[in-house]
Formats: structure tokens, sequence, C-alpha cells
């Protein structure tokens, strides 16, 4: 045994290049390893974390719990935590029995009820007594207006009763008094966000139950346990108003429904199958050849009376020989290398977790079990790979292995090769490539394993960027902020606010027919008739954009357009906005997407005036003498007429309410009495569903208020403020209009655009004073997304060049082994005469047999593996497929590359030897 | 008419202490169709001289002619061109290319020539060396002997001006030994080649022209018998 060690120990060092790949490929599959359990375990974490932060750490919540309730729960073995929170006191608030009414709660929470849920403080502190009061922010305004004194450190007296109106009140009180009155302290103030779950109480004031308590009116329990306990529990429990985390529970994979921890599990998986597959093929490789070498060696040992187990046990040996500096480096290595890229990232993750998630960050999670199971992965793969060489090599015949110098394992018989087309050399290399078929199959596996990851990691993240690419600002300006008109110039006049616009739009929509088309657009309406069917309707949605006058002055001034046409409040011209259009539309049966790109002016040059109808029903057709739901809804007849349709709303089998069949419909035609003036009566014609005729008699004539609007010039550069889905929208087309003619109260419902001179300023000023404000930040909807993209880079061009990584490594030591084992049929060759040339010929034919046949299979699966992959990335195929020209370039380019140069660089070290030195070497 | 001559040949292996004199300043000249042995101990540098003659070793000073032209005057690739027109080695050890079967072992110096084989010329040497049964047979199903004689025909292929065997019948029966000297005389009559056969077989040597002996590389004896 110890002498076969020693030999093993020799034989690598013989081959240093060799036992270094070997090592590295340990290195390299034990460091994946971990960073891929690391990686899996830090977004657990992370999910774990945020679900704390944001929900709060329990499993199950009862409500309305008696004392002895409680008590009996904490009696409960399988419970790890319980909080409780008290309902102590009502606080209603009305004056006089007049005007809203809104009842207060005062309720308790004991240590653990702090500790569990996430409360959020903006000022001050927890309650550390039964004496101390946290009030949620959202209480301060109405309790000051009822002139209860809120400031911090300040004394409040509360009168609260213990039953109230429907309140609850679970526990018998037996004759505890109706009313008290609760003297606190306030000591802080608590984030209108924070989430106790739901109920009436969801803005408690909340006081420390510790020490002598008041009665409790009903309790509610937070419960904490075995996740696998949490449906044993429930069974056994007798209490109502039971809720149960499911979203928590699904991260610890105990849910009913869909469990987390399954996806990722599988991910996971998934991945250390990759590099199970991409280490073993390495690893195995190096194994077999280094067997395949020793061969003649173990057949002289077994002469001698080594066992097959001794000999066996000595490959063994060399796997463990490998471990001992591979594993525990590469294990370091992984773990290491996830933690300085998260924190590498920290900003820019931040940046994609947002403040949805909570208060949480993306950090390494380093767990012992978990490292341990990255390096148990990259040891059994090295076991994996060094039983079937060990196999092989100690199961032939002794004698077989004496007589079998070398490591080709010829067949029985062999046809002679075809002479090459491409010469003598060529036919040469055909012979070699046939005989040692297995080994090359192993080094061409290894090259198409990596282009296909090559390929498709180009694919996840080319769909990941398309979907994160929708997010890159193309507007014109920084934020959109919901505010009325008369309220913008606080915020307009801030030194940090560059530009800004105020824009209202009103939504109507058109009856156009054909002739007032553009042509474009009916060749795009031909070209998309089976995916757009409603937006290419007669019935055409308008997006009017009421932009301020000023901004709109300047913008017509710049295109040398007449102002006074443009903004003339009689009778001003609309802009009409260019449209952009891209659609996606499946080209071929691979379910790839192909992005069309339409450019069209949406009218006719001859049109000259259009007239917006509003979206109204009159109510003088309520048409269903039921209470049913309905809707209503205009579109084109086939006489090109416009119909109003009044649509009964059901429920379907499902339950989702949905339009009712068309039969069911009442439809009525539109006929405008006459055009032009202020008002304009539309008489409503009942059609009647069997003939299909409208009645002579109208139902009903209404004033519908029309509005002729003149056209002026179709603009492809949009103005400053005008949204870009002016001009991509599919639905609408956009006309632009001065503010000063926008309807009546329009004016306060729009958005003021506005852009940045000092952006963090701005963003920090909006963050903190439009708050409540649902406006949105271009700006950083872009950082997140080119966050997100370079992140998804990192993390998936990380693990394919690692994993590509391991495939090169076996690339090169297979090809240069390949060669190295030839240096005697070289010596041989050229003492009979073959010239550096012929050689030099073989060799690239040799080269171009396995670039060639690795491309050859690589880049067709790879391509399909590619779009197939961009699909499921970007968005569930909404977006187009991108050929990956950049990266099936830059495959081809390293594959010839590194088979050339592994070749070539071997076969150089050959060529320096005497054609006699590498024939005796081979021989002694 | 002289073929080959060699001028103060000297191979030293090793450096310093280790410094082997494989070859100390041989110099001869062998006659056009001569057929030459090489005797010597173990060790005496006839091997070393053989493969300088070959082309396939280079002397660490003289020179070797072959026709006149001066063998490792000339570039890489025209050595490795002399090599296969001009010379037919025979190794001790056969050196057959393992992946090859016997024809394509054999046709290897024709096919690295580009050249088309002579099917006529073929058909008779594999009758000749007696391996009609054995053409698509790789090497490593063939016995000693055999592969022995698939390298003399490899050797005889391309009919080259000298014909190089390094104890060809090292490892054979003495029937077999006989048969393949017969062999190599054969050609050497036939073809007027130029043959120079290393040999520790006495009998063997004694068939020869001339008969050259080493000893710690330098001829100690040179002596033409017929
Ligand atoms: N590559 C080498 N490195 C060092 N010394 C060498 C080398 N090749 C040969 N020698 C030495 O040169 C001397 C001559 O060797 P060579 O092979 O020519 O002997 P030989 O006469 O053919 O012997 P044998 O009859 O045993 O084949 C020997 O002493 C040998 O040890
Ligand atoms: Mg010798």
């Amino acid at each position: 045994m110890k002498i076969l060690s020693r030999f093993t120990l020799k034989s690598m060092r013989q081959n240093p290049i060799r036992s270094l790949l070997t090592v590295l490929g340990v290195i390299l599959s034990a460091a994946m390893f971990t960073a891929v359990v690391t990686m899996a375990l830090s977004f657990w974490t992370l999910l774990v974390e945020s679900h704390i932060s944001t929900e709060g750490d329990y499993f199950i919540s009862c409500d309305y719990l008696t004392q002895e309730e409680v008590s009996s729960l904490s009696r409960n073995r399988q419970i790890r935590k319980m909080g409780e929170y008290q309902a102590l006191g009502y606080l209603p608030l009305q004056e006089d029995g007049e005007g809203p009414l809104s009842t207060l709660l005062l309720a308790g929470g004991d240590r653990n009820y702090f500790d569990m849920l996430p409360i959020k403080l903006t000022e001050g502190r927890l309650p550390q007594n039964n004496r101390e009061l946290l009030l949620s922010e959202v209480l301060l305004p109405e309790l000051e207006a009822y002139g209860y004194p809120t400031s911090l450190g300040g004394s409040i007296s509360l009168p609260l009763l213990r039953q109230w109106d429907s309140y609850p009140t679970v526990q018998d009180l037996g004759a505890v008094a109706p009313s008290f009155l609760g003297e606190y302290t306030v000591v802080g103030y608590m984030d209108a966000d924070t989430n106790l779950g739901n109920g009436m109480d969801m803005y408690p004031m909340l006081t420390l139950a510790e020490g002598e308590m008041p009665p409790v009116l009903w309790s509610r329990a937070y419960v904490k346990c075995a996740p696998k306990a949490v449906w044993d529990l429930i069974q056994g429990a007798e209490f109502h108003n039971i809720e149960v985390k499911e979203a928590y529970l699904a991260l610890y994979g105990q849910s009913k429904y869909q469990n987390f921890t399954t996806i990722l599990l599988l991910l996971t998986a998934v991945l250390c199958l990759i590099i199970v597959v991409g280490s073993v093929s390495l690893i195995y490789n190096s194994f077999s050849i280094s067997m395949g070498e020793r061969t003649k060696q173990f057949g002289l040992l077994c002469c001698v009376g080594a066992t097959k187990k001794q000999l066996r046990s000595a490959v063994y040996a060399e796997a463990l020989f490998l471990a001992l500096p591979g594993i525990p480096l590469g294990t370091a290595c992984g773990y290491l290398g996830i933690r300085v890229t998260l924190w590498l990232l920290r900003h820019r993750l931040s940046l994609i977790i947002g403040d949805g998630m909570g208060d949480v960050t993306l950090r390494a999670v380093f767990s012992p079990a978990v490292v341990c199971i990255g390096a148990l992965l990259a040891l059994l793969t090295l076991l994996l790979s060094a039983a079937l060489p060990a196999k092989r090599a100690t199961s032939i015949s002794p004698l077989e292995a004496i007589r079998q110098n070398r490591d080709y394992r010829l067949p029985k018989k062999i046809k002679a090769p075809r002479p090459s087309p491409f010469g003598f050399p060529a036919t040469l290399a055909k012979s070699y490539y046939r005989i040692s078929r297995g080994k090359y199959r192993s080094t061409l596996i290894s090259l198409i394993v990596s282009l296909l990851l090559f390929l498709s990691a180009a694919g996840f993240t080319t769909g990941l960027r398309s979907t994160a690419d929708q997010a890159i600002n193309t507007q014109s300006y920084d934020f959109e902020c919901p505010i009325p008109y008369s309220q913008t110039q606080e915020l307009r006049e801030k030194d940090f606010i560059g530009a800004s616009a105020y824009v209202t739009t009103e939504y109507v929509f058109t009856h156009v027919q054909d002739e007032a088309r553009s042509e474009e657009f009916l060749k795009y309406r031909d070209d998309i008739k089976e995916a757009y069917e409603p937006a290419v309707d007669p019935v055409a949605d308008i997006q009017v954009f009421y932009l301020e006058d000023k901004i709109l002055e300047d913008y017509l001034l710049s295109k040398n357009l007449d102002p006074k046409e443009y903004l003339n409040p009689k009778d001003p011209k609309a802009l009409v906005c260019y449209k952009e259009l891209i659609t996606y539309a499946m080209a071929d049966e691979l379910g790839i997407y192909r992005r069309y790109t339409y450019h069209y002016p949406p009218f006719s040059q001859s049109l000259d005036s259009l007239t917006l109808w509003y979206y109204y029903c009159p109510s003088g057709l309520d048409p269903f003498a039921t209470d049913e739901p309905w809707t209503y809804g205009y579109e084109s007849g086939a006489k090109g007429e416009l119909i109003l349709s009044l649509i009964p709303l059901v429920e379907n089998d499902l339950g989702y309410i949905e339009e009712a069949p068309r039969k069911q419909w009442m439809q009525y035609e539109l006929r405008q009495e006459q055009t032009g003036g202020s008002s304009n009566p539309v008489a409503f014609h009942l059609i009647d569903p069997l003939t299909g005729e409208a009645e002579a008699e109208p139902s009903c004539v209404e004033e519908m208020n029309l509005r002729r609007i003149s056209l002026g010039e179709t603009v492809k550069d949009l103005p400053y403020g005008i949204s870009q889905s002016a001009k991509d929208s599919p639905y609408y087309i956009g006309l632009i209009l001065p503010l000063s003619v926008a309807p009546k109260g329009y004016e306060d419902l729009g958005t003021l655009c506005l852009s940045a001179a000092d952006y963090d300023k701005a963003s920090e000023y909006m963050k903190t004073e439009y708050k409540d404000m649902d406006y949105i930040d271009y700006r950083q909807e872009e950082e997140a997304a080119r966050a997100m993209i370079l992140v998804v880079d990192i993390f998936s061009y990380g693990f394919i060049v690692l994993i590509c990584l391991i495939c090169i490594a076996n690339i090169v030591n297979t090809l240069s082994t390949n060669v190295a084992l030839r240096r005697r049929d070289f010596g041989m060759l050229r003492s009979i005469g073959m010239t550096q040339k012929d050689l030099n010929l073989m060799l690239m034919y040799e080269c171009f047999s396995y670039g060639g046949k690795a491309l050859l299979w690589g880049i067709p699966i790879g391509l399909f593996l590619n779009a197939q992959i961009q699909n499921i990335a970007a968005d569930s195929g909404t977006l187009a497929y991108i050929f990956p020209l950049e990266a099936m370039i830059a495959a081809v380019i390293s594959v010839l590359l590194i088979v050339f140069t592994t070749i070539f660089y071997a076969a150089s070290k050959l060529r320096k030897d005497n054609p006699i030195e590498s024939i005796r070497q081979e021989c002694l | 008419m002289e073929l080959l001559r060699i001028e103060h040949l000297t191979k030293i292996y090793g450096k310093g202490d280790n410094e082997v004199r494989a070859l100390d300043d041989v110099s001869f000249s062998v006659e056009k169709g001569q057929f030459l042995a090489i005797v010597g101990p173990s060790g005496s540098g006839k091997s070393t001289l053989l493969h300088i003659l070959g082309g396939v070793d280079r002397p660490d000073s003289g020179k070797v002619f072959l026709n006149g032209r001066d063998v490792f005057a000339q570039k890489e690739d025209q050595l490795a061109i002399f090599r296969r027109r001009q010379v037919g080695l025979i190794y001790q050890f056969y050196n057959l290319i393992p992946v090859l079967n016997v024809r394509d072992n054999l046709t290897l110096p024709v096919l690295l020539d580009g050249r088309k084989v002579d099917e006529a010329h073929l058909q008779e040497l594999i009758r000749t060396l007696g391996l009609e049964e054995r053409e698509q047979h790789l090497p490593n199903q063939l016995s000693g002997g055999q592969q022995q004689r698939v390298s003399i025909g490899r050797a005889l292929m391309n009919s080259p001006a000298v014909v190089l065997a390094d104890e060809p019948t090292g490892n054979l029966d003495s029937r077999n030994s006989q048969e393949i000297m017969e062999l190599l005389k054969l050609s050497n009559r036939r073809y007027g080649q130029t043959l120079i056969v290393i040999t520790h077989d006495e009998s063997i040597a004694l068939q020869a022209d001339r008969i050259l002996t080493l000893e710690d590389g330098r001829i100690i004896r040179d002596e033409v018998i017929r």
C-alpha cells in the first residue's frame, strides 16, 4: 500500500501540468459548489429577513382569545415562541354623536410581541413599561383634534371603555367597571407602514404588557413553532380566527400552496448538476489519462502480486491527494468570492431590493453546514470521477496491460481510413481520431458543453436585459408628479429642479373611416390583423395631452410652426403624434418572438379635422331593469356607423365577472343630427337584434357636446413633458393641445413632469416631501434596472466563466495529453521523413476536426437553448428574440483559439526533440 | 563508388562528470551496394552512430556526406525529405505506428511523400515479407517477428539508397533471424542498396562484406571480408 501511494505521488509529480490542472478543477468545482449553495442560502436568508422585517416573525396568529386560551396555548410544547397582544380598552372618537365615528384601541404587547412584530419607529422608542405608550403616526392628527395631547414625552389620559358597540370583548369581565381612565406617557411614534396584520386595530396605541395590567378584553397570540409543526398545531387547536402566514411557511417548504424552497432547491440542484457535469468530465479525463499511462505499470504490479483492491485504493489515494489541497482551498474561495462580490455590489443590490422588501440587504451568509455540503459535493464529484478509470485500469489482465504499453485501446478490427482529400496528413489525423475516439469524444463534449453553457447564459442575460431595457428611461424628464397645477409653483422653483412642464390628459375617441387613415397605418393594420383587433377599429382611442402653453409655444417656435394657430383659444390646431410602434409576433415554430417596428402617421395628410367623442352613456338608456351590473362600449358597425353597445356583466363558472355573450347585448346606432357648433344632438336608435336594423325612432336624443378639433402638423419629436407613450402606445393616438383649452377642472388632474438639475437632491426632496404622492421617479427605475442588468450579468457570466474554465482546463488537459502521448509516434513519423509542414498540417486538421465538430453541434443546439432561455427570462415571451451574434462570434473564436493554442503548444514542445529522443523516451 | 562518407563524428551525452562520449572522432566511408556490419560491446555507440547516419539524431561535431551532400547542412524539412527518400531505418524495437494497419505502416514513406503507392511493388514486398494474410492487421495484433518484418518492409518501401538496421534480429529466433537477413540481403543485391546492420550475432556479421568494430565510441577494427 505504501509503495503504491509512493508510486502515485511520483506519477503525479511526473505530470505536473496535469496534476495542477486536476487540482485546479477540484478547486474550481469546490468553489462553485460552495458559491452556489452559499448564494442559495443567502438569497433564502434575504427572503426570510425581508419577511420578518415587513410581516413579522411568526407563522400563526389567533384572534380574540380569552386568557385561559392564551395560557393553554403557552403551555403547548410545540410552540417555540409566543407573543401576546392584549386589547385593554376602546376609545371612541365622536363629537356629540355626530360626524364620522372612529374607534381607537388601546392594547398591550408583551416583550415577545415587540420582538416578533416589525414595528417601525419614526420617533422616540418602544414602551419600556406598562405606563408608556407608543402611538401610530396615523392617529396623531385625530387624537390632537379631540384634545388628546400627543407630544413626545408628554402624558396622555384616555377615557377608555371595556364594552363598546359591536367591538369584541371575549373575556368574561365579571364585575369590572365598564370604563376606566388610562394614564400614559407617550414615548414613541410608529410608522404608518408598520404591518401588524389586518383588522380594525391596524393602528393601535401600544403599551408594554408587563406587571400589573388592567383586565384584558381579548388577546391575540402570535405563534412561532417549528415550521413542520404548524399544521399539526392548527389541527389540534379549538380556536377560531386563526391566520396562517403561508408566505412565510413557503420559505420553509411547509406551505400548502406553492413552496418557494422547492423552486430554490431545484434551481440550486440544476446549477450543481451543471457543475458536476463540468467537473466530472475534467477530473474523469485526468484520471483516465493517468490510469492509461499507468496501465503497464499496474500490469507489472499485478504480475508481482498486487491485488486489484490495492491498485484501486492507490487510485483513490491519488484522488485524496488532489482533494487535500483542492477542496479546502476551493471552498474558501467560493465563500469568499460570493462575499466579496456581494459586498462590491451592495449599493446596486440595495437599489434592486428596494424599499418594498423592508430593511434588508443581500449578504453572504456563512453556515458551516452549507459550506460542508459544498465541500462534500466536490469530494463526491472527485471520487465519482476516479471510480470509473480505476475500475477500468484494474480490470484488464496483467499481460494485456504490459503488452499495451500505450494508452490506445486498440480495437480488434479496424478499417483503413479512406484517403482524405486534404492529403496524407489529414488521413493520418483521421486514423488517430478513429482509434482514440473515446478520448476525443470527451474533449468534444467538454467543448460542446462550454459552448452550450456560454450561449445559454448569453440568452439568459439577453432576456433579462431586454426586460430591464423596458424600464430604461426614454422620457424627456426624470419625475412625474400628480399634483394640481395651482400647487406646482413651489416645487418648480427649487434650485435642484431644472426644466418642468405641466401636462394633463384626457381620454376620448374618434370615429374615422379608412379614407382618413394614412397608408402606412393601413399596411400596419393589415400586418397585425390577428394580434391587435381592437386597436385598429375605426373607433380609435385618442389621448389628448394638454401641455402648458409656454412649453408648447417654445416647442412650436423651435419647429417653425406658428404658435398663433396652435395656441389659438378659439380653435387651436392639435399636434398629432407620429407613431413609432414596436410589436412582437411569434415568428416561427421554435416559439421565438420577433420584433417588428412600425413607423406611421396615424391620419391621412388630407384629414384636417376630427370629431372627439366622449365615453358616455346617456342616462335615458338604462337598459336592464334589474340590478344586474352592466357596462358599455363603442364600436363600428358593418356599414361604418357608430354603435353603442350596452353589455350585461355575468359571473362565469370560475366566479369571475365577464361580459355576457353578444346576443344579450343591446345596441344602438348613433346618428349625429348635425356637425359643428358647440352642442351636438345625437340620436340613439335601438338596433333590432334579429334583423340588425335600427329603429326609425330614436330611443333618446342627447346633447353630446362633441368636439371638433382641427389637426395640425404630425410631429416625430415630442415636446418636453409629453410621455413617450404618445408615440409607442399601440392603443392610443396622441394629440397635443395647449393647457389653456383643457376642459374645466382638468388642469388640476394632470401631472407635473420634472427634470432634475441635481438628481440626488431632487430625489431626496421628493422622497421626503412627496412621500404620499404617487410620483414616478423614472431615473430611479432606470438605475434599478441597470443595476439589475449588471448583477445578472455578473452572476450569470461569473458562473459561466467558472464552468467554462473547468471545461477549458479539461480541453487543454485532454488535447495536450493526446498530443504528448503521441510523442513517440511523432518521433517515428519524423524519423521516416515527415516534414514539419506535414506535421503541422496533420495537427491543423485535427484542430479543425475538433473545433469544427464542436461548433457544428454546439452552435445550433446553443442557439436553440439561447432562444428558449431568452424567452423564459424575458417575461414569458413578450419580448423579441435577439440573435446572439456577438456571443456566437466570441464562442467560435474562443473555441478555435483554445483548440489551436493547446494543440500547437503541446506539439511545439515535442518539436524541439530530436526524433530519436522521442522514440527512446517511450521505449525505455 | 563512395556513397557515404563520415568525417570526425563526435557525440557526447551528458555534462561534466556524467559526460559520455558515445562517439569519439569516428571517420570512415562506405561504398555503394556494400553490406556493412557494425559490431561491438553494449554501450559502444553503435546505435548512436546508426541514428546519426539515418539523420534522426545530430552529431556534436563532424560531418556525414551522402552522395557527396552534407546531410546535416540541410534545413529541418530537407532533412525530413532526405530521410524519407534516401534512408530506410529499421529499429531494434519495431516502432510501428500503432493506429495504422500493416498496409498503411508499410506505405507510410510513400504516402508522406505524397506519391501514389506502386501496388505491384507493395504486393511483391508483402509477399516477400510473408505478410499476405496480415495486411489489415494492427501492429499489436502481430508477433514480434512479423512486426519486425513490417518495419523492414517500411524501410525498403521507398527503395532507399541506404538501409540502416539496428539489431534487426535481436528479438528473434535463429530461423526467423536468418529469414530476415535473407530479405535484407536480397534487397541489397537486387537494388544495389547499401546495407548497414548492427548486430551482436557473429553469424550475421560474417555474412557482411565488411565488419566495423566499435568500442567506447571509437573504431577499433575495420575488416573487409569480401
Ligand atoms: N540519450 C542518452 N543520454 C545519455 N547517454 C546516452 C544516451 N543515449 C546513449 N547514451 C550513452 O551512449 C553510449 C552509447 O550508446 P548506444 O545506444 O549507441 O550503444 P550501443 O552500442 O547501441 O549499445 P547496445 O549494444 O546495448 O545497443 C552508451 O554508453 C549510452 O549509455
Ligand atoms: Mg543499441
